[in-house]
């Protein structure tokens, strides 16, 4: 492999995967630097990696890395943990909140989705994130998460639950009460689901 | 996985191949699997089968898909970039790794010794020495407080003593910090043992050293060049000694401090004449400073109380007399005042800062003193200083303010010497702007460049910590500073790269010959804090960077500058070592340089220098940095003279009386000007030296006003009469009597004892002004800028549109755009509120 195409490569995966992974990471450490540190280190170490085994997997190998090196980071201690709310929700001081018209266009059900994952505990929300938003297989979020398949069937599941009940109900609903979220700890425990509960159906 | 399920398929379904027996319920997960599209092919049928039996089942699969829908546009895909120094430090490792280990392998190997040269000499001994102050700063007791600011003779326990007292502290610190980290029991009665055992000695110790510095007091009087008088007046209005609230009520109505009736008298054993008295306001509006030096008057009545000792029960109780402002927050280090040491402290942070008194140089009649010797050499901190607190929007105090610093900061356009002396002097002279009737004169010495095959070739990649911790004065500015330092004494054989690290790991500068200084200075001054700390990144960038440039009987070295919050980010400690491990057998080796450190951090860093086959120095200031970096790491390469003294010779038949501006604590006394067994400073390669007067000619029509009023009736009068001057020699006659002064220089080879003299006669051609080069207009107006901020009272006249003015015909010759920035720092001043 040349020089040139190895640039070109890797070029290639930065344009593809950058903003994406930062995103993810922003989620898991609750901080937009540290995210970066965090993949601009995963990427680092994709160089150090054999092209030919993580090419095929590609994806698969970045978010994993990124969610290691995430939990590395929190473990560290770095960062004070923020809430989810926190985390997911569009706090107007942070860059990877929605900004500009984006917010001003977001119609009440996108504010009361997002609400409603930000009810959920960290776990749920990592696996609809990842399925949702950054579209990995129920495989793929198995592998990154170190969950079972079947297990990260039921997290979404039961987030789905959550949401669709959140967005059932009426759009006068005003989120005061602070939610009972777990912190986000994003190690691969077993997460309270409390939050499906939150509305009955 | 116990919750009740309400039909009879288990709650948690696989996602699998499934047979399509038995209801499906709503909690079947692979319902949601279905509505998000991640099913496989046979369970995809075994719903779509429940779906075709059971409408709700239908409606629970449409509402997920709308929920996914509408989760999936709320949530953006994208979070933010990288940062452009992140992705460029990615892409280069992925470009350079294979070029690397083709082309430099070889060289990799066998040249360890020769790339020790450069760095690796005296950080060590620096270390040690520094470290033991600083470490002994944070936990001050009350002895220690009380020696600090405080004096030592220069006798002959001195150097044992402050040799002792400084180990001592050193010791005390090592064994606070080893008891701190020593959790364990075991390890603490030992320790706790020894600390109590070092306690002992530091307080034996201060004592003794008190005891020295009490004795003292008087030799510190002798010492200065000026003696001084500082008096703080809490609230001046109060029952205030009478002819103080005169001293006091002149300075607010801006009468001449020569007014008539202004009497000397005595005061607290200091004679004050009001004529020389400067009163400066207090820094929180709450004091009054008045600074009152004593000239030529007999030092302090011998039953004074020393200054520094304890207040005297004097007839005003709510003053108190000081040779140096007190210490809130105290960095120290020795330095030498004439003939012994003082303890001194260095700025640190507002609010708590301590500046040792900078008594401004009055005015001196030729008649009284034909000749003002000084030492060359000099700092640039305070302009530094200067810049933070005009930039935060603070009115530096005066003291914190020394004018000679901020003229030495920028570059002129000396020429360099031609022949064989280390350097050259080049004088001018011209209408001092501020006060049309006098003139402004310019010394400037330029130091010969470096004899560049003298020493190896350097390949240095600086690793700047720019993470937040860094923003504090003592941080990230005097990394900067000392950078600058150190590319002064690089030339076009040399590469300098910059990595930072923080939020942002990356390149700031490729590799760049040294050649395009002004680029990397920019770098160097673009610098700024922000960010967490990710330190491993940028090492391993650091390192790969040093080995592509690898120079091959050169000096290949990381210069790591940090304040030691050096954590390893997202790798880990050990790797890190490991890396540096690696690093250092292939001949890039490491050196640290801590800044602004607390107590424990620089464990790290020690460490981190071990392990690379480095070393390991603290920097607390620019003269420590110059040091460090400058004087010891080339060694007597850079130095081209030492002990240069600097002698003007006024000529009485056109000087009235002078005024040096700045230098306040660099004067020599005259007679040690041809001793050359007094210290003074060096010239290193390239350096400049840039000093100004402000002449009163004979004739001008304040001649006889600047000229103090003094006991000597015989000296009164405009123009100075031969005969009444028994101890100069007679005025010049001829073509001697056109000078206006001769400018004496002195020096010693790097490695000589005897001084060699040249002297350079100046003629004042009558120069306007406007007629001056334009690096006289530009000093001029950077010693108006001190002035003016200090507010000397010889600058009542200027304004800051004046200052701007000059300062803008300066630009045209800015390299590294100091120049600019200075405009800019002129304009901040002028928008403090009043």
């Amino acid at each position: 492999m040349t020089a040139e195409d190895r640039t070109a490569w890797l070029q290639g995966a930065l344009d593809q995967f950058e903003r994406p992974l930062i995103a993810y990471a922003t989620h898991l450490v609750g901080d937009v630097h540290a995210a970066r540190d965090v993949v601009q280190d995963v990427f680092l170490r994709l160089l150090r990696a054999s092209r030919t085994d993580v090419e095929p997997v590609l994806a698969r190998w970045l978010y994993t890395v990124t969610r290691h090196r995430a939990v590395d980071h929190l473990r560290r201690g770095k960062v004070a943990a923020r809430s989810n709310a926190d985390a997911l929700d569009g706090h107007p001081a942070r860059d990877d909140a929605p900004t500009g018209p984006e917010t001003l266009a977001m119609r009440d059900d996108a504010r009361h989705a997002l609400e409603a994952l930000g009810r959920l505990s960290a776990g749920h929300q990592e696996v609809l994130r990842l399925r949702l938003s950054h579209g990995l297989s129920y495989a793929d979020i198995a592998l990154v998460t170190g969950l079972s398949v079947s297990h990260v069937g039921v997290r979404i599941h039961e987030g789905m639950k959550a949401l669709r009940a959140r967005l059932a109900e009426p759009a006068s609903h005003a989120p005061t009460s602070a939610p009972p979220s777990a912190p986000p700890s994003v190690a691969p425990a077993s997460a309270p689901r409390a939050a499906s509960h939150g509305a009955s159906r | 996985m116990n919750r009740p399920a309400p039909h009879a398929q288990p709650p948690i379904g696989p996602i699998g191949p499934m047979g399509p027996s038995g209801p499906m319920g709503p909690d079947d997960p692979r319902l949601t699997a279905y509505a998000l599209d991640a099913l496989d092919a046979a369970d995809r049928a075994a719903v779509e089968a429940a779906l075709a039996a059971d409408l709700a089942l239908r409606a629970l699969v449409d509402e997920t898909r709308a929920a996914a829908a509408t989760l999936s546009a709320a949530l953006p895909r994208d979070g933010a970039s990288l940062t452009a120094l992140q992705r460029q430090a990615i892409l280069l490792r992925g470009t350079a790794r294979p070029a690397r280990l083709r082309r430099w392998t070889p060289f990799m190997l066998g040249s360890s010794a020769a790339a020790v040269v450069l760095l690796a000499i005296g950080l060590r001994a620096t270390t040690v020495e520094r470290r033991a102050v600083t470490l002994s700063a944070a936990p001050r007791s009350g002895a220690d407080g009380a020696i600090v600011g405080g004096y030592m003779a220069g006798g002959p326990n001195a150097s044992e003593l402050r040799a002792r007292y400084d180990s001592l502290r050193a010791a005390h610190a090592a064994a606070t910090r080893a008891a701190q980290m020593s959790s364990t029991d075991a390890a603490t009665p030992g320790l706790q043992k020894q600390l109590a055992k070092i306690q002992q000695d530091l307080a034996d110790t201060t004592s003794k050293l008190q005891a020295e510095a009490a004795a003292a007091q008087q030799a510190l009087d002798a010492a200065r060049i000026q003696n001084l008088l500082e008096l703080n007046l809490g609230d001046a209005s109060q029952s205030l000694d009478p002819r103080l609230a005169e001293v006091l009520r002149r300075s607010r109505e801006n009468q001449p401090a020569s007014a008539p009736a202004a009497e000397i008298f005595e005061y607290r054993g200091f004679k004050i004449d009001p004529s020389r008295v400067n009163v400066v306001p207090g820094r929180s509006g709450e004091a009054v400073k008045i600074v009152a030096a004593r000239g030529a008057f007999p030092a302090r009545a011998g039953n004074g109380a020393p200054a520094g000792g304890p207040a005297p029960a004097g007839p005003v109780a709510h003053d108190t007399v000081e040779e140096c402002t007190d210490v809130a927050a105290p960095r120290t280090h020795w330095e030498k005042v004439g003939d012994g040491w003082a303890l001194v402290t260095e700025p640190e942070s507002a609010g708590g800062e301590a500046y040792v008194l900078v008594e401004e140089s009055p005015f001196l009649r030729v008649a009284d003193a034909r000749l003002s010797t000084f030492s060359i050499d000099v700092d640039t901190a305070s302009y530094a200083n200067v810049r933070r607190m005009l930039t935060a929007g603070q009115r530096p105090p005066a003291d914190a303010v020394r004018v000679e610093e901020l003229l030495n900061y920028f570059p002129y356009e000396y020429p360099a010497p031609s022949g064989t002396d280390p350097f050259a002097v080049h004088l001018e002279v011209a209408e001092c702007p501020w006060e049309v009737s006098h003139r402004l004169v310019r010394v400037g010495i330029q130091g010969r460049a470096m004899e560049r095959k003298a020493r190896p070739p350097m390949n240095l990649v600086f690793l700047v910590d720019v993470s937040g911790s860094m923003n504090a004065p003592n941080k990230l500015p005097l990394v900067q500073a000392s950078l600058r330092m150190l590319l002064e004494e690089l030339n076009e054989r040399d590469s300098v790269a910059i990595v930072v690290y923080a939020g942002a790991s990356g390149l700031a500068l490729p590799p760049t010959w040294c050649e395009q200084k002004a680029e990397i200075q920019r770098v160097i001054d673009d610098l700024r804090p922000g960010g967490s700390t990710n330190g491993a990144a940028g090492i391993e960038l650091a390192y790969e960077i040093a080995t592509q440039r690898f120079v091959k009987d050169g000096v290949n070295r990381v210069v790591l500058a940090t304040d030691g919050d050096f954590n390893v980010g997202v790798t880990s400690q050990e790797a890190l070592h490991a890396l540096i491990t690696t690093k250092a057998k292939s001949g890039v080796f490491l050196t640290c340089l801590g800044f602004g450190m607390g107590n424990l951090k620089d464990a790290t860093l020690e460490l981190l220098a071990d392990k690379g086959n480095g070393n390991y120095g603290y920097i607390d200031s620019t003269r420590e940095a110059r040091k460090v970096l400058v004087d010891e790491a080339s060694g007597t390469l850079v130095t081209i003279a030492k002990d240069v003294k600097l002698q003007v010779e006024f000529n009485p038949a056109t000087v009235a009386s002078y005024r040096l501006i700045g230098y306040d604590n660099r004067r020599l006394a005259d007679r040690d000007f041809a001793d050359d067994t007094k210290d003074a400073g060096e010239v290193g390669a390239g350096h400049r030296v840039t000093a100004l007067y402000e002449v009163v000619p004979v004739g001008a029509p304040d001649a006889a006003a600047v000229a103090p009023t003094t006991e000597e009736p015989l000296r009164y009068g405009a123009k100075p009469a031969p005969v009444a001057a028994p101890a100069g020699p007679m005025a010049p006659e001829g073509d001697l009597a056109k000078e206006l002064l001769t400018v004496k220089v002195r020096w010693k080879e790097p490695a000589g004892t005897v001084s060699t003299k040249r002297e350079f006669p100046l003629v004042d051609g009558g120069a306007s002004y406007g007629k001056a080069s334009r690096d006289f207009q530009f000093a001029a107006s950077v010693v108006g800028f001190g002035m003016k901020l200090r507010g000397s009272p010889y600058a009542a006249k200027l304004t800051w549109e004046a200052i701007a003015e000059w300062a803008s015909s300066g630009l045209a010759f800015d390299p590294g755009g100091y120049r600019a920035e200075f405009a800019d720092l002129v304009a901040k001043a002028k928008a403090l509120p009043r």
